[in-house]
């Protein structure tokens, strides 16, 4: 961390947010900022999770304001939409930025061999 | 949080990034409209003439409702310096102003059909797209065309030659199919679908800039003993467009879209 100039540059991990940071989280969020909104079923396969896992994460997204949860149905066949709010869009690009610079910073670190 | 070593956040990034693309490859839908749109160029090639509207003197007609209007009132109003009015010249123009609005309408409508199809197609598959981009644009641009030459046609004293051409013209509510690609492909990061927006609209700009009997074309079509663009290969050329990347883009979705199942996420 250079002081150099009198401005102390933060870690790249301080700016990972413990949320969205979990794996199956991000890639929630990930798919969901491609799509006007998502069906719970499209998840479960695109994710391989099961109906509680992938219930509880969504659980968080949603406390977090993250996600909206939308439930309806098509027919008779219930179905659950799953929406990213701006605050989400913005969490992901916030995470995204702060993964891409912990690893620029891990491989600029690196032994060169 | 997990102690993270080296190839953790790498890997957790390549990993979402796969997710995004697969998602992205799960939600293009182009193929079907552009073929759609493509049969509909190809089963418009044979009003392309009369959309062109020569009239049987050979003169150009600059105003569907100008000449709807006379053949209303059934006055022989004059349009050309150079020459008197022909007997029977105005029949019919009641019918053409009616096709041409049909025609006006009918291109904005198909747009928003695509719009409520992909929306369809995005609740059966579970992934729905973001569609706000590319309807707004092409309705933006329905707009601007039908607009622009009516605003210059109430209030400017003369409408000057290219813009009388945008409101009476087959070409004209193409640009709502082409803008629409532009955006759409831009959308969904589908270099094919812009590119043939592009190509698309920038046919329809040179049709409609093009000097008058210029023959930049190759193919001309003979007319009343002198030689003017030919408006059927013209329209052919816009169905030919459609029509190949319409194909090309289908096979590859098929191709991505089995390929996309068979990966394990």
């Amino acid at each position: 961390m250079s002081v150099a100039d009198g401005t102390e540059e933060q870690h790249p991990t301080l700016a990972l947010d413990d949320t969205v940071h979990q794996r199956v989280r991000l890639g929630i969020l990930a798919i969901a900022r491609e799509a006007e909104s998502v069906d719970f079923a499209f998840l479960k396969q695109e994710l391989g999770l099961t109906d509680g896992n992938l219930s509880r994460h969504l659980k968080v997204l949603e406390d977090s304001g993250l996600v909206a949860v939308n439930k309806g149905y098509a027919g008779r066949r219930p179905r659950t939409w799953v929406t990213l709010t701006p605050a989400g869009a913005q969490a992901l690009d916030h995470e995204l930025r702060a993964l891409r610079a912990l690893v620029h910073r891990l491989e600029a670190a690196a032994p060169q061999e | 949080m997990d102690t993270l070593h080296r190839g953790d956040p790498a890997e957790l990034l390549a990993a979402t990034e796969g997710l995004r693309a697969r998602a992205r490859i799960r939600l293009r839908g182009s193929g079907v409209p552009l073929l759609a749109f493509g049969l509909l160029a190809l089963a418009a090639v044979p009003i392309a003439r009369e959309a062109y509207n020569f009239p049987p003197d050979g003169r150009s007609i600059t105003s569907y409702p100008y000449f709807a209007y006379s053949e209303h009132i059934g006055l022989c109003v004059q349009h050309s310096l150079d020459g008197p009015c022909l007997e029977g010249e105005f029949d019919g123009a009641i019918a053409r102003f009616v096709g041409w609005g049909v025609w006006y309408a009918l291109l904005p409508l198909a747009w928003f059909a695509l719009a409520r199809w992909y929306r369809r197609r995005g609740e059966t598959r579970g992934i729905v797209p973001h569609r706000g981009a590319w309807l707004a644009t092409a309705a933006g641009a329905g707009v601007l065309v039908a607009a622009v030459p009516l605003v210059l046609l109430l209030f400017a004293r003369r409408v000057p030659d290219g813009l009388s051409f945008l409101a009476n013209d087959y070409a004209s509510p193409w640009y709502v199919v082409g803008i629409g690609l532009l955006v759409l492909g831009l959308a969904e990061r589908n270099r094919l679908v812009a590119a043939t927006g592009l190509v698309h609209t920038a046919l329809l700009t040179a049709y409609l800039t093009g000097l008058w009997g210029s023959g930049w074309l190759p193919w001309l079509d003979h007319f009343d003993g002198s030689w003017a663009d030919g408006p059927r290969p013209k329209a052919l050329l816009l169905a030919v467009v459609l029509l190949a990347t319409g194909l090309t883009q289908w096979t590859a979705e098929r191709r991505a879209s089995a390929a996309s199942r068979t990966v394990t996420p």
